[in-house]
């Protein structure tokens, strides 16, 4: 088990590395086999239904690489700002250690050319989040993020950012 | 392809090579059964990447269904419905449902993208200068048939310039 400051620790600096767009270091906090996952419908399997993100190692890094290339849709980028809330530390099982269950609003502002259409504007994300981790070594990492947001039902505008 | 009435065919044709690719591919088992069951000239046919464009609100493209919905002058609802293939091989729907999912929503590496330049777009439409939508990509090489069906090439604004052809018909004299 973890205690739970230490969870608070981990989900902080995952949050800081994001928020300060160090997106190498993120990849690294995952498992060859870790999930990057935005559910539509919570309660389906992957392969059921249609997912805003499910990522695996590969696609991950896909997902890194385009960020750094400035595709249209991160032209201006996003700048983010997680708020961690709510920790709770449940024991995991025989694929993973512990489960973190959180919540996080986060914050996002793409600033730039105000003529442009939504640009400048904050937006906020409310979603509930599961960090499935596995001890490697001295070092916690993650099997499986899950992020659940609150407006997953109604029509998001561009999201193509890391949450 | 554009129709007389305002509907609209895009087909880009698979080579022999991208054929044979998939032949060789983990999807080998999917193309040797629709072989089986269309022949192989009409199967070949239909792993072309096709968008099929019908007038005024519905479109088959990309294994989607897409209906669209006019909201107001400067809204307009787009709803994307993916489906499964029945009777195919399981990882040929995965394959599909994972390339989707890697292409087309909110977050993905595709569509995004789209939106981005379309919202530019609707910024610029805004201006007052320009009155006129150019859509004349390959209007010189545009072939019409005596059924009144226009042919161009898989780059050309062909089914644009029928949609919009068959809009001008109904909006002023049509019936």
């Amino acid at each position: 088990m973890i205690k739970r400051e230490k969870a608070e620790d981990f989900l902080y600096m995952e949050a800081r590395l994001i928020d300060q767009r160090n997106f190498c270091d993120w990849l690294e906090l995952f498992t060859k086999d870790g999930i990057y996952w935005l559910p539509i419908n919570e309660n389906s399997k992957p392969n059921d239904h249609l997912s805003l993100i499910y990522d695996d190692d590969l696609r991950r890094r896909e997902r890194v690489r385009r960020l750094a290339l400035s595709p249209p849709s991160q032209a201006p980028f996003s700048r983010t700002l997680h708020v961690v809330s709510n920790v709770e530390v449940v024991a995991g099982n025989d694929d993973h250690d512990v489960v973190l269950h959180s919540v996080q609003m986060v914050y996002e502002i793409r600033g730039g050319d105000d003529r442009q259409f939504e640009l400048g504007d904050a937006r906020i994300f409310a979603a509930r989040a599961e960090h499935r981790l596995r001890l490697h070594d001295t070092n916690w990492k993650i099997v499986l993020k899950r992020m659940v947001l609150l407006n997953r039902h109604i029509p998001i505008p561009n999201l193509t950012f890391i949450i | 392809m554009g129709f007389k009435n305002g509907h609209g065919i895009w087909e880009s044709p698979m080579t022999e090579g991208a054929i044979l690719a998939m032949k060789n591919g983990p999807h080998a088992e999917y193309v040797k059964e629709l072989e089986k069951l269309r022949g192989e000239k009409l199967a070949h046919q239909m792993l072309n990447s096709m968008n099929l464009m019908i007038f005024p609100n519905l479109a088959v493209a990309h294994g989607q269904l897409r209906v669209i919905r006019p909201i107001s002058v400067d809204k307009t609802e787009v709803s994307i419905h993916f489906y499964d293939l029945e009777q195919v091989p399981e990882n040929y729907n995965e394959f599909r449902m994972s390339g989707y999912q890697r292409f087309f929503g909110p977050a993905a590496f595709g569509s995004p993208d789209d939106v981005e330049i379309f919202s530019i777009n609707q910024t610029g439409l805004q201006a007052e200068e320009v009155e006129w939508l150019i859509l004349s990509r390959g209007l010189q090489r545009e072939k019409l048939d005596n059924q009144g069906v226009r042919t161009g090439d898989p780059t050309d604004e062909t089914p644009q310039r029928a949609f919009h052809r068959a809009w001008k018909h109904f909006m002023t004299n049509g019936s």
